[in-house]
């Protein structure tokens, strides 16, 4: 074994360093216009809000520090939590949207002629503007001349169904769907809440998550399902026992941005549509955020109510990573 | 070889060449067709331009002129600024500290508000300058919401003006009417008696809520698909009909009220109640919380009467039919009420004087101002029914004669006009506000397009007379009357909220969703108690269900001040001094528990990590 001078190995491991720190300047000065940006409005404003968590403070006084006062008004405050379940029923409509976006996309990923026309048109609401959307669905949701009640009051015509004083049942005791409200074993039971899923629901049906599951169905290798039905398999078990774990990585990406985006949600809606009632029943986390911070200027409780939502999409993140990402694993 | 892209012609000197010309052309015809600048605007020198931060109201553009043709030879004009009455945009702008140099406030709170965050300057030195008493100048229901009292005040040695620390000028004064559509009333009539149907009366100056409920009941039109062609109008605010209820109970001036018997406050619901509790918004308890609405019972009969009128007699239309009618909004440039009233769809609005003139260009139908209706109580109201008192005929304690101690109440609300903490030359900004409430122009152009002049000589000098300019003011004599008794002509309180010194720490910010009519009422849904039948009425209102106000959702009006309570409360617990609070039990159960899982999922990683891999 030759002698390795030791003067040339020093001489190549300086070399080494000097190319390694080159290399991480220019990745440094690639990145840091993107880098610069990130920390000045979202890091930066990030760790603003953890520390005004902590303090009393509206824009024109000193920010007072109040230690937990934010956080312990918050769990003390029955609202908060109402808030919080008001964000978690909306959230059910999640699986509903995923199931229907997967439905959709199967019968889309199919032969058929016009398909690509198909695609548009499920796509189309995607690029309609979210305010369009819900202004569209409160009208739809009108008691008086709304769409949805214009086309259910003839199907009870016609089943013959009466309203008060034994007359047919005319267009001002139909439901008002975004305002009325039954008391059911004691609790009170908003319409608004699953007029909202139900209309969360088509907005997630046709947009980004067919396109997702479209593209894994097209991921799928054709040779599975030859073998399958060459193995006599019928189409559900070739669904349920190819299809789903193949795209099992996309439900579980589509599942887990669903809840962050339902845990963060529900302000546009209320805020469009509801102003988070009747009775705070369409409130969400996300519309409390606003109206504590930009109604009332409690900057510092509603920061404590981020710093809480941000904590509550981290630890769910963690664990549907930690458990949920082991449905890829085939 | 040749570059094209160097040998060609540029094309850049013409384009810009073009720019100057389109952009010189502009200018030209702003400066000499359109004259948008002005040519004298520089002529004496440096121009300091003060900001309003007000309405996009076009009267707004003629009250400027007065003050820039005014102040313009000393270098001085004033400027809307567009949004600089928002609320928000306000605190963003005071917080940078270019907020506009004056800006108006619509209600006291708001004020109130901006007083606490130093937003508001006092005006104590400018007032003095200018030999300004408001005091003496404006109304004195207006006194309270614009001032605050002066605890350094030396009596006898201080300007009586600093008697109390003044923030604002007031820069209208308003108070609502009922907008009347007389053309469908008079269509309805014919309708109805064709039909065999009886009718109530139109509109008087003893008018009550319930002769309110019944005429617009009568007014409300379906076509064959239920939708409403014609309606009443909108039910009212609770908040207004609260103060009104509570004025009534007391007795309506303060030796009356003392000279109620434990019985008759018993009977009234006002036991244990002090003369300003009654209308009061807010009262102090002992151990220093505050709790609104002390008056229970007038809150309570107040939100029943609302409710009533919506779900049980359907004299008006609900909350969410007054949503998909477009009826949501109000104010200026408005396309809710309003609209509907100028669509000759709504019968009936409550509105201010402000609305007059819109109303005057725009509507071709035949209208009425008419007194904002009375509260009377319902038993003393069936009766009249029984016996057919009509108007002028109505007798008793609660019937319509005029008498001084009656004491209408009457809602004064003012826009006023205060100077920000960050206004650059506040000397020369004051010159506006004073203009606002001393120039005669200006309340000329008060009076005939917005609400009534905040001075107080002035308006009650104009209304005495009749204008040929207004002549439906004068029809049911409304603003005589109203402003009248403001004056002092017929007995009555002070606006309730003149008393609003006493409760300048409240975050009133938590109570407009109570207030409003809108979530009160729809809580009333929810409370789905059956309805009784009132034979006394049935001759009057035939075939159609009336129902006594006081057997409906009581647990509504219960619940709806339990959740005013709640809302009140958070707002005063933000009003205890700020001290270190460590986590609370709760705080740290939650933190625990998320930290806890977390600390599991790392557990877990870290376990699996550790594992030999499988052979």
């Amino acid at each position: 074994m030759p002698d390795i001078d030791p003067q040339m190995l020093a001489s190549h491991a300086a070399g080494r360093a000097a190319k390694a720190r080159r290399a991480l300047c220019a990745g440094l000065s690639f990145i840091s216009p993107n880098l610069s940006l990130f920390l000045v409005f979202t890091l930066g404003p990030t760790l603003f809000t953890l520390g005004l968590a902590f303090f009393r403070w509206d824009p024109f006084t000193t920010p007072v520090f109040v230690g937990f006062e934010n956080f312990n008004r918050m769990f003390a405050d029955s609202r908060f939590w109402y808030y919080l379940f008001n964000t978690v029923v909306f959230m059910l409509g999640l699986p509903l949207s995923m199931a229907g976006a997967l439905f959709l996309a199967v019968i889309l990923s199919q032969k058929l002629r016009g398909v690509i026309t198909y695609r548009t048109i499920f796509y189309l609401p995607t690029l309609t503007s979210g305010v369009a959307l819900f202004l569209l669905w409160k009208v739809m949701y009108n008691k008086e001349g709304g769409l949805i009640n214009t086309l259910i009051l003839p199907v009870l015509h016609l089943f013959g169904v009466t309203g008060s004083g034994g007359t047919p049942i005319g267009m001002s005791e139909m439901p008002d769907w975004l305002n009325q409200s039954w008391t059911i074993l004691g609790m009170e039971c908003y319409l608004a809440k699953p007029a909202l899923i139900f209309m969360g629901v088509w907005a997630g049906i046709g947009g980004g998550t067919m396109i997702l599951y479209l593209a894994a169905l097209a991921g799928v290798p054709p040779e599975l399902y030859e073998a399958a039905e060459i193995d006599g398999a019928s189409r559900w078990r070739r669904f349920w026992d190819i299809t789903w774990p193949m795209i099992a990585p996309t439900t579980f990406f589509i599942f887990v941005m669903g809840m962050i985006g339902g845990l963060q949600g529900g302000f546009e809606m209320a805020y469009l549509m509801t102003n988070g009632g009747p009775d705070d029943s369409t409130t969400t986390i996300g519309y409390l955020i606003f109206t504590k911070g930009f109604g009332e200027f409690e900057f510092g409780y509603a920061a404590a109510v981020s710093f809480v939502l941000f904590a509550l999409v981290a630890t769910i993140t963690a664990v549907n990573w930690r458990f949920g990402s082991k449905a890829g694993d085939y | 070889m040749s570059d094209s892209a160097v040998t060609r012609r540029s094309e850049l000197p013409w384009l810009v060449g073009g720019l100057v010309v389109l952009l010189g052309g502009w200018w030209a015809l702003n400066r000499f067709v359109l004259r948008v600048y002005p040519a004298d605007a520089t002529a004496g020198g440096t121009v300091q331009v003060l900001g309003w931060g007000t309405d996009p109201n076009p009267a707004r553009v003629e009250q400027c002129n007065i003050f820039n043709r005014a102040n313009r030879d000393q270098g001085l004009i004033v400027q809307v600024v567009p949004g600089g009455g928002d609320a928000q945009g306000i605190v963003t702008r005071s917080a940078a500290g270019n907020a506009p140099d004056c800006i108006d406030v619509y209600n006291p709170e708001d004020l109130g508000k901006y007083i606490a965050k130093g937003i508001a300057k006092p005006l104590n030195p400018y007032l003095k300058e200018a030999k300004l008493d408001l005091a003496h100048e404006t109304w004195p229901a207006l006194l309270d919401n614009i001032s605050r009292p002066n605890p350094a005040y030396r009596p006898g040695i201080d300007d009586p003006i600093d008697a109390r620390i003044w923030y604002a000028v007031p820069n209208n004064v308003d108070y609502p009417f009922i907008y009347f559509n007389r053309t469908l009333y008079q269509r309805v009539v014919a309708e109805r008696t064709a039909a065999g149907q009886p009718i109530p009366p139109e509109p008087w100056l003893g008018w009550t809520w319930w002769d309110y409920a019944a005429l617009a009941k009568s007014l409300n039109r379906r076509g064959a698909d239920g939708r409403f062609i014609s309606f009443g109008g909108p039910p009212p605010d609770p908040w207004l009909l609260a103060m009104q209820i509570g004025a009534g109970m007391r007795g309506e001036e303060a030796s009356g009220f003392a000279a109620l018997t434990a019985d008759e406050r018993t009977a009234r619901g006002v036991s244990g109640l002090s003369w300003e509790d009654c209308i009061a918004p807010f009262a102090r308890q002992p151990d220093g919380t505050l709790t609104p609405w002390p008056n229970r019972q007038a809150l309570t009969t107040s939100l029943q009467f609302s409710y009533d009128m919506q779900h049980a007699w359907k004299a008006v239309p609900t909350s969410s039919d007054m949503q998909q009618m477009a009826t949501g909004g109000g104010g200026y440039g408005g396309t809710g009420i309003n609209g509907q009233f100028l669509a000759g769809t709504a019968g009936m609005m409550s509105m201010g004087r402000w609305y007059l003139m819109q109303i005057r260009a725009n509507v071709s139908f035949d209208w009425r101002m008419v007194r904002t209706p009375r509260w009377a109580p319902y038993d003393e109201w069936a009766r009249w029914q029984r016996e057919g008192k009509g108007p002028g005929q109505r007798d008793g304690a609660w019937g319509d004669r005029e008498h001084q101690d009656r004491g209408y109440l009457t809602v004064m609300n003012t826009r006023c006009t205060f100077l920000t903490s960050s206004a650059k030359d506040p000397a020369k900004a004051f010159r506006f506000l004073e203009l606002l409430i001393r120039n005669h122009d200006y309340q000329k152009v008060i009076l005939l397009e917005d609400g009534s002049s905040a001075n107080m000589a002035m308006t009650l000098d104009y209304v005495g007379k009749a204008d040929p300019l207004i002549p439906d003011e004068v029809v049911n004599r409304t603003p005589e009357h109203e402003l009248g008794a403001v004056h002092g002509q017929v007995g009555r309180p002070r606006w309730p909220f003149s008393n609003y010194a006493r409760h300048e720490n409240i975050r009133w910010s938590n109570l407009p969703a109570w207030m409003s009519p809108r979530d009160p009422l729809d809580q009333a849904l929810v409370a789905g108690v059956g309805l009784r039948e009132v034979p006394e009425l049935a001759a009057f209102a035939k075939g159609e269900r009336f129902t006594s106000s006081d057997v409906l959702g009581k647990d509504l009006a219960a619940r709806t001040v339990a959740a005013m309570d709640r809302a009140g409360s958070e707002g005063f617990a933000l009003d205890q001094p700020p001290g270190r609070q460590g986590p609370s039990l709760a705080t740290m159960v939650v933190f625990g528990g998320l930290a806890g899982v977390i600390g599991l999922l790392a557990f877990g990683v870290w376990r699996t990590r550790k594992e030999p891999p499988h052979a």
